[in-house]
């Protein structure tokens, strides 16, 4: 593990012990934070169900790519990964034993899954031995039963899971590795057992059913005495997974808290968190007593499946594109050392309604404070969460006074409205709907009192029948004036009105509204400036509305609209001075506001946003600046202030670089560095000092960076770089930095550290470009690393834009046209930093569509190059894309037009652009043109030296297509000896010089020479019964030739009198008895051969005047097998007759 | 579409002038073609590729705001309890 990991990762906060090495890691260390999860395995592929050995070396896991599942080991010092099991067979469910064992389902024997096992290898890369996997015995009548969820249950026993789905009978059970013998540990509809090895209690989930009702817990049972424990937790949503840590004091398992996925159903589809409680909570709860357990990991990680190994807790989570394996601390991920006031602090900082139900729960578990029942409700729908904020709410209204019911009555009734809502595909109006809020709007009737949150509920009835004047109609019925109102019917009357008529007085109302908090009128307020943008993004007029609005406010909320005029009237100045002067107003407000945390964040992040659209970067980084400096370190939103300056700070230095202000962009890139000491801005201080000619103050200031501890490890990325750099990239320097590279240990995950190794790799398979051939392992490792790369950079651009590059020129590079083609389309959906990228890019997109047999679209992408750098290149490669894409006028077009321009240099680019414009004209119909065209070319062609004789062949096949006579025959006959020299040069040589040869022999024939035509055919057939003698009688070739032959003699009898006939019936009855042989029962050969019988029947009688005749042509047409055409091709059958008729 | 043009550069797939011992390559049409109707451009096509691979992020100059990003700027809502 890396060092920055041990400090993520088990830095605590406020520790003493944390051991961070440079400056830059100190402060992150004392960060108060959430502690991210440490990302072990890497995409693209679904990795999940990770185990660790009791070393804590390996992680085994499963891998799903393509469906298919095998088991996989990665040693977690260095990330190096390799199968664990051969890839012959599926397998899935990993299990280790302290003595180094491992238990899995194999799916090699019966679909329904083995339980198997072997002894782990000492070091990973070659798969375990086939021979040394053993798997337990299935008894009689066992056959049928799906086995899985394995588990030791001591180091000679397995337990798992048996499922006999014809009987519906589900047992855990145990079974002797040794012995064989079996011991039944459960039975009920249980599944997902584990137990620590010789441990003392075993956990699984249960189904129990209570007449139609059905209800899902998590068991523990202990062994020792039996004791079994139906485990009832006080949170909305289901469980499931459990595990049992190490020393055996906590339960983990995994939790489907929200319903996430918007169904209305909390399930396994949603997203999951994991949890844990004492075991001995759960042992000394009374039957059916709820126990509260706690929060580890939020809901928008959507992590499951824990494991855990000593002091870490192995997750398997879904928020960065795969599944994939994490480690985080077994306290979870708020740090276990925070007090109440930190926690308070953290809950004011959050993000999402997620990290604050995560805040919420821990403060709940840790300090035992029951008060945050309502907050959590709240926040559940907040976040639209109908179905948690339904447990919640039943929670409240137990307890809650009479007076109150009729209020959580409706609350009640207005989340299943939603939550019928919810389920409704698209906005239709179904009758089953109409029916359905006609018994909610009955029931609403029912209620006697709180008339005004009675017409918001009734409101949503008819918004959501698509009556919005009847909706608009009942909140006008509503009166907020003098009477209590509650925040929750505020806040609907808001929602409805927002869906049915929205307007900017509503959320000026909100903002006024005396019952609401601060944060809360802030919150309108934030979004009231937002609608504001989106109904008129220019600024003169926003700030026209915004005086408007800002009267009557309170303080707060009238500081973040005179913030939003400040930024405004800054955009709109015409001048820096004026700037200024706007920025000094803003500035003002931003120094009043420092202590107030909501007004400070509404009004920086309005700023940043606003800055960020106006390009007033400068602007945007002051902003950034405030919001560092007025944030105490030991505050939660510290980290997230830090995160916007460092944003800003890059996004200040890109754009500088972006105008060539390098001065600027290095100064920006060197301030990121001191922050974060993260790769991309090494990258990018780097090349812009390169840029600007300054290399030599490279090695000075990172000389001045190390004495001063700001960067230690990933000076190997600085000495990899500037080694490429140096060297040019040569392959000694790419060598040296792949070194370098390998051997980082802070960074290793880095994005950018897989960018450029993927980069060394590439450019090392470019230099060593022989033809076609390439190292199948360096394309292994760049594909990988890019890849990784992409995975890694997900949320940044430029990383992805970077990576999809290097793997479409790649993939390109290996022939894999069509992927290189799909990661350039990729490509291209971002943005490019100059007109020169985007030719560049459009030249190879076009190729790589090209080679994917997608020449119309080359075309079209080609013609996406910036017009000013469309040069002559890129125009005939246009010109020629099209041709091939079958745009014949536009692309002869551009022939002529180059042509004529003069533009096309060289005598082999004049001579193509000659040909393909013939080819173009052939095409339209053109022959004399094409002729003419082809004639200069062959004309070009006669200049070059060497002179391609593959060309020159094309040529004359060309020529041959659009001449008569001796002139046809002239090329004909060339193109003949060209091809009888390139003999051995040619794939399929024999067939194309027979297929030549009979061309001439038609042309001889149709220049009614029939002495050189009569020739000519029997130079083709005795080629083809050399081709056919190579076992080659079965095809179109010996069958063209043959038939050719025989039809000429049919026609010419006269002139096949003095021939030899012993030739021609020795490849026709080859030909046919081959095609008699044959295994293929098809009716299209057999319809060819029937064809061969007629013509050569007819040969036999009119040309050598033997016996036969229609007798013999009849009987052909009578036989078996032409019966079998007839019944399988009837209209090609008809061929036959019309041939026979015409012999 | 394209089929006579490539029937007629199908026999060649390799350049063998001059060659002692060719080696024979079994291309596919689009290539063939490429080879021998293409302009060639040496000199822009090495200079392309040169240039096409890259070590680092590119240096777009405004990106898209990302999830990560949008999220570091969001503003919640406050709380809604019962007064």
């Amino acid at each position: 593990m890396n060092r920055l990991s041990v400090v993520l990762v088990f830095g605590l906060l406020g520790s003493t012990w944390v051991q961070a090495e440079t400056i830059v890691e100190k402060r992150i260390a004392s960060t108060r934070r959430f502690l991210p999860l440490k990302k072990l395995t890497v995409g693209p592929d679904d990795q999940y169900h990770g185990v660790v050995d009791s070393d804590g070396r390996f992680l085994v896991f499963t891998h799903k790519s393509d469906l298919v599942s095998h088991l996989k080991v990665q040693e977690l010092a260095t990330g190096e990964n390799a199968d664990l099991l051969p890839l012959t067979a599926d397998s899935q469910e990993p299990a280790l034993s302290p003595t180094g064992m491992l238990a899995f389902s194999y799916y090699k024997y019966s679909a329904r899954g083995d339980i198997c096992y072997a002894s782990m290898p000492v070091k990973i890369g070659t798969p375990i031995d086939d021979s040394k996997i053993k798997c337990l015995k299935r008894g009689v009548g066992e056959n049928d039963t799906e086995r899985g969820g394995p588990f030791w249950r001591s180091s000679d026993e397995i337990g798992f899971v048996t499922r006999d789905i014809q009987n519906k009978i589900w047992r855990i059970v145990s079974q002797n590795i040794n012995t064989g013998l079996i011991h039944v540990l459960e039975s009920g509809k249980v599944w997902s057992p584990y137990m620590k090895p010789a441990g003392r209690y075993l956990t699984f989930e249960q189904i129990t059913e209570k007449g139609e009702a059905t209800r899902r817990n998590l068991v523990l049972e202990d062994l020792t005495n039996g004791q079994k424990k139906v485990i009832h937790f006080s949170l909305p949503g289901i469980s499931g997974f459990p595990t049992i840590s190490d020393d055996e004091k906590y339960l983990y398992f995994s939790h489907y808290l929200n319903d996430t996925n918007q169904d209305n159903v909390i399930d396994g589809s949603d997203h999951a968190v994991v949890f844990r409680v004492p075991v001995q909570k759960i042992m000394l709860a009374a039957e059916n007593a709820e126990v509260f357990p706690e929060q580890l990991t939020s809901v928008e990680s959507s992590c499951s499946f824990p494991r855990v190994r000593a002091d870490d807790l192995f997750v398997t989570c879904a928020f960065e594109g795969n599944l994939d394996i994490y480690r985080s601390p077994i306290t979870g991920i708020v740090p276990d050392g925070w007090s109440k006031p930190i926690l308070m602090n953290a809950l004011q900082t959050s993000r999402s309604y997620q990290d604050r139900i995560l805040v919420m729960n821990t403060l709940k578990y840790r300090f035992g404070d029951e008060s945050f029942t309502e907050k959590l409700f709240n926040n559940h729908v907040l976040s639209d969460d109908t179905a948690a904020a339904r447990y919640y709410l039943s929670t409240i209204t137990q307890s809650a006074p009479a007076k109150s019911r009729n209020f959580y009555a409706l609350l009640d009734l207005y989340l299943r409205i939603r939550e019928l809502k919810k389920t409704q595909p698209s906005d239709e109006v179904t009758r089953e709907l109409q029916l359905k809020m006609a018994g909610f709007e009955t029931e609403v009737k029912k209620i006697s009192s709180e008339p005004g949150l009675k017409n918001v509920v009734q409101g949503f009835i008819h918004a959501y029948l698509g009556q919005n004047k009847a909706a608009i109609s009942d909140l006008k019925r509503v009166s907020f004036t003098g009477r209590k109102v509650e925040p929750l019917e505020r806040f609907l009357h808001f929602e409805l009105e927002d869906r049915v008529n929205p307007n900017l007085e509503a959320y000026r109302q909100m903002m006024l509204a005396p019952e609401l908090s601060e944060e809360s009128q802030l919150y309108y307020a934030f979004n009231a400036l937002v609608f504001l943008e989106n109904q008129n993004p220019k600024p003169g007029v926003r700030l026209m509305a915004l005086k408007k609005l800002n009267q009557g406010l309170s303080k707060p909320v009238s500081a973040l609209i005179a913030s939003e005029v400040a930024v405004l009237e800054l955009i709109q100045a015409p001048n820096d001075a004026e700037k200024n002067k706007s920025y000094r107003v803003l500035d003002k407000l931003m120094s009043e506001s420092r202590d107030d945390y909501y007004l400070r964040k509404a009004s920086y992040v309005r700023a940043i946003l606003n800055f960020a659209k106006a390009d007033e970067f400068n602007f945007l980084n002051n902003v950034a600046t405030n919001w560092l400096r007025y944030t105490k370190d030991g505050d939660t939103e510290f980290i997230y202030a830090r995160e916007v300056f460092s944003n800003s700070a890059l996004d200040q230095a890109y754009d500088n670089y972006g105008k060539k202000n390098f001065n600027y962009a290095g100064n920006f890139f060197y301030g990121s560095i001191s922050l974060t000491d993260d790769l991309e801005s090494h990258y990018g201080y780097i090349k812009t000092m390169v840029q600007k000619g300054a290399r030599k103050t490279i090695d000075d200031r990172y000389t001045n960076l190390k004495q001063r501890e700001f960067i230690e490890d990933n000076m190997k990325f600085v000495d990899a770089l500037l080694v490429v750099i140096d060297q040019n990239a040569n392959e000694k320097s790419l060598d040296e930095a792949l070194k370098s590279l390998q051997a980082m240990t802070q960074d290793r995950d880095s994005a950018v550290r897989y960018l450029f190794m993927g980069y060394c790799h590439v450019r090392k398979i470019l230099i060593h470009n022989t033809g076609r051939d390439f190292d199948q392992n360096l394309f292994q490792m760049a594909h990988r690393e890019l890849m990784l790369a992409y995975d890694l950079g997900r949320d940044n651009e430029r990383i992805k834009a970077s990576a999809l590059m290097n793997l479409g020129i790649l993939h390109q590079r290996v022939d894999n046209f069509a992927l290189s083609s799909r990661f350039f389309a990729l490509r291209k959906k971002l943005q490019f930093v100059s007109d020169d990228e985007r030719a560049q890019f459009e030249w190879h997109y076009a190729h790589s569509l090209y080679l994917s047999r997608d020449a119309k679209g080359a075309a079209t992408e080609l013609s996406e190059t910036p017009e000013k750098l469309m040069s002559s290149a890129y125009l005939e490669r246009q010109a020629f894309y099209q041709m091939a894409g079958a745009q014949y006028q536009v692309s002869a077009k551009a022939f002529e037009q180059l042509l004529r321009d003069h533009k096309i240099e060289g005598t082999a680019n004049l001579m193509k652009a000659q040909m393909n414009l013939g080819f173009n004209q052939f095409k339209l119909g053109q022959k004399q043109n094409a002729k003419e065209s082809w004639q200069k070319a062959l004309t070009q062609l006669n200049q070059m030296n060497p002179k391609p004789d593959s060309t020159e062949m094309i040529l004359d096949g060309l020529l041959a297509q659009v001449t008569v006579g001796a002139e046809k025959l002239s090329y004909l006959n060339r193109r003949d000896v060209l091809l009888r020299n390139a003999k051995g040069a040619i794939a399929e040589w024999l067939p194309t010089v027979i297929q030549n040869k009979l061309q001439i022999a038609q042309a001889y024939s149709d220049d009614k020479n029939d002495a050189l035509a009569v020739q000519s055919f029997e130079d083709s057939l005795k080629l083809a019964k050399e081709y056919g003698d190579t076992n080659q009688y079965f095809g179109p070739v010996i069958q063209n030739t043959v038939k050719d032959y025989l039809i000429h003699g049919l026609k010419h009898p006269a002139a096949y009198l003095s021939q030899d006939a012993g030739l021609i019936k020795q490849v026709v009855e080859s030909t046919i008895h081959t095609y008699d042989r044959s295994i293929y029962e098809d009716s299209h050969l057999q319809l060819q051969n029937l064809k061969l019988k007629l013509l050569w029947s007819a040969y036999e009688h009119k040309v050598l005047h033997q016996a036969g005749g229609d007798a013999s042509l009849d009987s052909i047409l009578n036989s078996a097998r032409a019966k079998q055409v007839k019944d399988d091709l009837p209209e090609e059958f008809k061929q036959l007759i019309k041939l026979k008729a015409a012999i | 579409m394209i089929k006579n043009y490539t029937l007629a550069a199908v026999v060649v797939l390799v350049s063998f002038a001059g060659a002692c011992t060719p080696k024979i390559i079994v291309m596919d049409e689009q290539t063939i073609l490429e080879k021998e109707a293409a302009g060639e451009w040496p000199q822009l096509e090495n200079l392309l590729l040169e240039n096409a691979t890259v070590q680092g992020p590119t240096p777009i100059s405004r990106t898209a705001v990302t999830a990560k990003k949008a999220r570091l700027y969001n503003v919640l809502n406050g709380g809604m309890e019962k007064q």
